[in-house]
């Protein structure tokens, strides 16, 4: 793990025990200084903030400006315009972000640029009447936009271009419909996914996984509808497994996104539609199998064999639930295998936000099993009370469980 | 950060709305001028502003109305013209106005007659709300829309508009561009 690759908690950690250890003479002043130039402050501010919510708003007029297309100003006098405001943005980026180091204002200005940029090609499309639904025009700006989030690895800027990107997907998905949409998987594996690794962001990487979840949503849900949640739940698994392979900043991020779109897609779709598109389904199993077999020979993924087996195992219960008439009993118990799986995992290994999740996921699994089985045989004001009991009861146990949990981390940290 | 690299994408982003510029303005420079009858209704682009919407009546045509030399049997259009293909629409001089008169994938079924580019968007035995025989295709052009200054654009639709005609230029690719919309007193 590299020294920038930290979380601003675990920095601001590092920052204070350097201090400690200077104050106590355990290191000199000089070793001090080298340590912490390695940690550099990457504090939350909000006057960091504030000049970038200014360039989105001052952004956002000049769309709504150039968008109202007053009469007063001739076509020539507007092209002229945006031109000289987008080269002048980018001519004071550069000399604040680099030649005078004033970080806040050239990064503004440089995420300014990018939305003048998308309103300079709203702006043309305006005058030669192009049509209003364009998703070309986005993909345009997103590139744009792209290509200097490359170039000077600026946050906002990267983050701007992805949320355009995805942005294009939703306008090209409402349009075309095609079952593997390659441009948008092009872009988004070769550019889009490294840019957000590159420039260290965990809201961009966020923002790729959402896109990616979206994506396939749109292509397989307007050819194979019945697929989606196998693939979500087959693309939750895959998350989680990255997230548990690797130590770097974005295991946790990669975690518990999976564990949240496979486990929630379990709890939502327990419907047995699979058999209406039988084929597809054994020609994905046999894809997943593949994948699966994969992951269990890559020495990259051998401390975690036992767990890519039992995902593998989970996934497949859930297939045959969903392809052939069995037992509905049967997707609790998958449910409650992947849960208290995720809790002792959590439990053994220190990791709060596994912890956390598997005992709200918990909470919510035995609430969906008392409001699927109980409402049929009891009476409708017993069966509210009951539940009420049986919540509160069950909220105050899984609470001591956890802070036991805690409290023995605490512990044995110490 | 060099500086050089930096204005080469700042330079790379100007030459592509230069380049924007110039395409569009080209069929206007050397597109010939046809008039098209329409039917307006007036929605908003979150980016580009106000815009009427032009439902062409050149858009729908009725296949037993038009030449169609790449489709033998019209029973088979909607797996011929299938949504999103692109088509060349041959255009007549009917009166004041220019009348969809042939239809083919093909260009060079067009031969040296003023044609327009579409894609297509449906096939339907539908036209002006009754079922029909015959199938009618359905195209855009890619100027199904006109911006117009901010609260103008419901003036289009709250007046009758029926029989509103869009001077457009068509270049010699069949290529369109908007040049303007024709008052009705015109």
């Amino acid at each position: 793990m590299t020294a920038g690759g930290i979380n601003i908690s675990q920095n601001s950690w590092v920052r204070k025990e350097i201090e400690l250890w200077q104050s106590e003479g355990l290191i000199s002043s000089e070793q001090a200084q080298l340590l912490s130039s390695r940690y550099p402050d990457r504090e939350f501010r909000t006057v960091n903030i504030l000049p970038m919510l200014g360039a989105i708003l001052l952004g956002v007029g000049i769309i709504l400006f150039f968008a109202a297309n007053w009469p007063l100003i001739p076509v020539t006098a507007k092209l002229i315009l945006i031109l000289s405001v987008l080269f002048t943005c980018h001519y004071f980026a550069y000399k604040y972000r680099y030649e005078k180091d004033q970080l806040w204002l050239g990064n503004s200005l440089l995420l300014l640029g990018g939305i003048l940029f998308g309103a300079a090609i709203f702006l043309i499309a305006q005058i030669y009447h192009i049509n209003a639904y364009y998703p070309n025009g986005i993909l345009f700006w997103a590139l744009g936009v792209l290509l200097m989030a490359w170039v000077t690895g600026e946050r906002s800027v990267t983050i701007l271009s992805i949320l355009l990107l995805l942005a294009w997907t939703i306008s090209d998905g409402s349009e075309t419909h095609p079952l593997i949409p390659w441009l948008h998987l092009l872009i988004m594996f070769l550019l889009a996914f490294p840019l957000a690794y590159r420039v260290h962001s965990a809201i961009a990487v966020f923002l790729c996984q959402l896109w990616l979840i979206i994506l396939l949503l749109i292509s397989v849900g307007s050819n194979y509808e019945h697929m989606i949640p196998l693939i979500i739940t087959f693309l939750g698994s895959a998350f989680y497994l990255r997230g548990r392979q690797g130590e770097d900043s974005y295991s946790m991020l990669y975690m518990a996104m999976g564990m949240i779109m496979a486990l929630t897609t379990m709890l939502i779709v327990t419907n047995e539609d699979l058999f209406y598109v039988l084929t597809p389904t054994i020609v994905f199993l046999g894809a997943m199998l593949v994948g699966f077999i994969m992951l269990l020979l890559l020495p990259a993924y051998r401390h975690i064999r036992l767990e890519i087996a039992a995902v593998g195992l989970i996934n497949l219960m859930y297939i045959i639930y969903l392809t052939i008439s069995v037992p509905h009993l049967l997707i609790y118990f998958v449910l409650f295998t992947a849960i208290i799986a995720i809790i002792f995992g959590g439990a053994g290994q220190q990791n709060p936000i596994m912890l956390n999740l598997g005992l709200a996921f918990f909470y919510v699994t035995v609430l969906r099993g008392y409001f699927d089985y109980a409402s049929r045989y009891m009476d409708r004001s017993l069966f509210f009370m009951t539940g009420g009991i049986i919540l509160l009861l069950m909220g105050w146990w899984l609470n001591q469980q956890r802070n036991k949990i805690v409290s023995a981390w605490r512990e044995e940290n110490e | 950060m060099n500086k050089r690299t930096f204005y080469s994408v700042v330079l790379m982003q100007a030459l592509f709305l230069v380049g924007m510029i110039l395409v569009n303005q080209s069929i206007l420079w050397c597109g010939r001028e046809v008039i098209l009858e329409t039917e307006p209704i007036d929605p908003y682009s979150l980016f580009s502003g106000e815009y009427v919407s032009l439902n062409y009546k050149a858009a729908h045509i009725p296949l037993d109305k038009v030449q169609h030399p790449d489709l033998n049997d019209t029973n088979k259009a909607a797996e011929h013209y299938v949504h999103g293909s692109k088509v060349f629409v041959q255009l007549e001089k009917q009166g004041d106005e220019w009348q969809a008169v042939k239809i083919s994938k093909q260009r060079k079924d067009m031969g040296n007659n003023l044609y327009m580019t579409a894609r297509v968007d449906w096939i339907r035995y539908w036209s002006e709300g009754k079922k029909t025989e015959v199938p009618h295709i359905w195209v855009h052009y890619g100027i199904e829309s006109y911006y117009t200054p901010e609260g103008t654009a419901r003036n289009y639709e709250r007046i009758n508009m029926q029989g509103l005609k869009v001077k457009i230029a068509v270049d010699s690719w069949g290529r369109s561009k908007i040049i303007e919309l024709i008052p009705l007193d015109r």
